[in-house]
């Protein structure tokens, strides 16, 4: 049984901030402005307040994504909901690991899911660019539904289904139509893709 | 003021040259995950408060802008 209520108005939003996010505030949000309205636009997005602590939850279909607010870790009540919550910990650099945090969800019964570091790189900060030939080897635009229908295919097999974005067959042909899906081909064998986004 | 602003952006990042760069999040150097950590330690260290439409990417941009 649920006890979240879904967010109509950008304006709870405002007060959970303006009541729950201070200083000292332990929070992992990172939604911005134009991601909320969206959200809040399609109905997928709610919140569970709990005395000094404040949650917002997003539908991703198969789960939920917190976004925590605390303010009190001797606190543990939590949202109770009919679908997985998942929740996502960052923090950059050692010396920042989040231990208090992850003992808050750890005595409310979370469990680890899985761990991942985050590399970038920007164009002009490449030093040497290596190319591998191999004659079998050919990428190019996506061009036909079956190469779509590919991509979706390796999206949902090596996905995380809780932490991933799996895509539906019709964003994937978007992208296609968009020119911002490649396949890769070893011989004539489909053996991987590539999808961009514009931002 | 500025030069509190820019230890903190330091801080975060140490590996950006936030008194230059002026295209911070359009080049993708600051993701929103950088934004939000930048918002809760400027909150912590001038207790501001902090509202919806602060997260933008267009109010990360630059030195100047992150001031404003």
């Amino acid at each position: 049984m649920n006890n979240i209520s879904i967010i109509q108005d950008i304006s709870e939003v405002e007060s959970i901030f303006e009541q729950y996010f201070h200083q000292g505030t332990l929070t992992n949000n990172y939604i911005l402005a134009k991601e909320y309205e969206n959200a809040i636009y399609k109905r997928l997005l709610y919140k569970f307040i709990s005395q000094e602590n404040a949650f917002i939850l997003l539908d991703k279909g198969n789960c939920y994504r917190v976004y925590y607010f605390i303010n009190n870790t001797a606190f543990y009540e939590i949202p109770k909901t009919d679908k997985v919550m998942v929740l996502e910990i960052l923090y950059r650099g050692e010396s920042n690991f989040p231990e208090q945090i992850i003992e808050y969800w750890n005595n409310n019964n979370f469990k680890e899911h899985l761990r991942r570091d985050c590399y970038f790189l920007k164009p002009n900060q490449i030093v040497d660019v290596k190319t591998i030939v191999d004659p079998q080897v050919k990428i190019k635009l996506a061009d036909t539904l079956e190469e779509s229908e590919y991509a979706q295919y390796l999206i949902n097999k090596y996905l995380d289904p809780y932490t991933g974005d799996p895509l539906s067959l019709e964003k994937l042909e978007e992208y296609r139509n968009s020119g911002y899906l490649f396949c890769a081909y070893f011989g004539d064998k489909m053996s991987g893709i590539l999808q961009g986004i514009q931002k | 003021m500025t030069r509190k602003i820019l230890e903190i952006l330091s801080d975060v990042r140490p590996d950006l040259d936030f008194e230059n760069e002026i295209s911070l999040v359009s080049d993708g150097s600051l993701d929103s995950f950088d934004i939000v950590t930048i918002i809760s330690e400027l909150n912590d260290a001038f207790d501001i408060k902090i509202k919806v439409n602060d997260l933008t990417p267009e109010n990360f941009n630059s030195l100047g802008a992150i001031k404003t």
